[in-house]
């Protein structure tokens, strides 16, 4: 989700499937992080990939510059389709996507998944740890400490003040510093997470 | 993506999606493709309110209808009031853009579309529900119904404009706020929502046809 993308044309990429394939390519590898950070079933992230960019497809035409450039509207949608998800199956349920992602998985593909989900591994422990932040604190808080963006951005990603960022994810840190043994770059990185 | 020559997942994955790509680019623009079937709650398109927005519904599609006349001189006022919610006031439906642009400064990304009298958008523009949040929906207020119930989000009709106050912390995670309007110069119906996830252009059908198949009632 690197910052490349020129944000006039993203609302081509609902229509365009060459300017779909530009922003697919660019983005992919980015997604299936994000995903890997969050999710520990291979399957479920290769349905959650799918579903992240059925969503990109279905908004793309709402997009507007002046709220963020493409990679960090980008995040946006990820972050809502995965906490969409969450919810979910916090209920115990699970939606059929338009687009079954696990479906076009072979065995190589669940390795290269498998590989990348342990390389996440921390970060998802910490992405459990944050279940019970409120979700306005939780959101500040995946995209900064999980995704490593700015607080400054990940202010705009959600649409809110930086000040306002700050101050949740002051809020969001210090309650989960109790169960997260400190790191010396913050709890971005922890070494130990839960009993 | 790899350099490898196998097909890889994402290569598989990018046939598809270019296939939905193909698929909308096929279609009419009166024939966006609609959203995965998600119920959500049907729009009451009747001069009374309809529902409140639920305060803590998060990703609730919720609607309030109500009517409205004419009135003061500029299209729409935005204000952040002490309290830190932010009251928007649609006096005329004009100038759309100008009302997202002026929501967006706030931190509330917004949809507006303003319609003819008798049209509506076409339901489902909504992604995506809450789990299990639906919440508010009184059934009705009477017509000119002052006060849409719970929480921080009220939907008011006096003084000839509609107007309803926003939290800005429910639009935290992505939220979006519906504004759909019918009427020619002042407003007949206005349409208010606070949806999760993706929503997609509107698409004018009449609002005969978009009647709700279960009046009232939550769809979940």
């Amino acid at each position: 989700m690197r910052r490349t993308s020129e944000g006039g044309d993203l609302r081509r990429i609902a229509r365009e499937a060459g300017a779909f394939e530009v922003f697919y390519r660019e983005h992919v590898e980015a997604v299936q992080r994000f995903i890997a950070r969050r999710v520990g079933d291979p399957h479920l992230a290769a349905d959650l990939t799918a579903d992240v960019f059925v969503a990109v497809i279905d908004s793309a035409e709402g997009y507007r510059p002046e709220l963020g450039d493409p990679a960090r509207w980008l995040f946006g949608v990820a972050r809502n389709v995965l906490a969409a998800d969450r919810r979910r199956s916090a209920r115990g349920l699970r939606a059929a996507g338009r687009l079954a992602g696990r479906a076009l998985l072979d065995e190589d593909d669940l390795a290269e998944l498998e590989a990348r989900i342990d390389a996440e591994s921390h970060a998802r422990r910490l992405y459990e740890a944050m279940d019970q932040l409120p979700e306005g604190e939780r959101a500040v808080l995946e995209l900064v400490a999980l995704d490593g963006l700015p607080v400054s951005d990940a202010a705009r990603v959600l649409g809110i003040r930086a000040s306002n960022a700050r101050v949740r994810l002051h809020r969001a840190r210090r309650q989960l510093r109790h169960r997260l043994t400190p790191a010396t770059t913050g709890i971005a990185t922890p070494t130990e997470v839960l009993p | 993506m790899n350099t490898d020559q196998r097909e890889r997942f994402e290569d598989r994955l990018l046939v598809a999606l270019r296939e939905i790509v193909a698929e909308r680019a096929a279609a009419a623009p009166a024939e966006v493709e609609q959203p995965r079937a998600v119920p959500v709650r049907p729009v009451r398109w009747r001069p009374r309110l309809a529902l409140a927005v639920g305060a803590t519904a998060l990703g609730a599609a919720a609607a309030v209808v109500l009517p409205s006349v004419l009135g003061g001189d500029s299209a729409y006022a935005v204000a952040r009031q002490e309290d830190g919610t932010i009251r928007v006031e649609i006096r005329q439906v004009s100038d759309a853009q100008g009302l997202e642009r002026r929501l967006a400064e706030l931190g509330i990304p917004a949809e507006v579309d303003y319609l003819p009298d008798g049209q509506v958008c076409r339901q489902p523009r909504y992604a995506e529900a809450a789990a299990g949040a639906m919440a508010g929906g009184s059934g009705g207020g009477g017509p000119g119904g002052d006060s849409g119930g719970e929480g921080d989000h009220r939907a008011d009709y006096s003084g000839g404009s509609a107007s309803f106050t926003l939290r800005p912390a429910d639009f935290a995670s992505g939220e979006t706020l519906v504004i759909a309007t019918a009427g020619r110069q002042s407003l007949s119906a206005i349409e208010v929502a606070v949806v999760e996830g993706p929503v997609l252009p509107c698409v004018p059908v009449s609002a005969e046809d978009q009647r709700p198949v279960r009046p009232g009632g939550p769809t979940r």
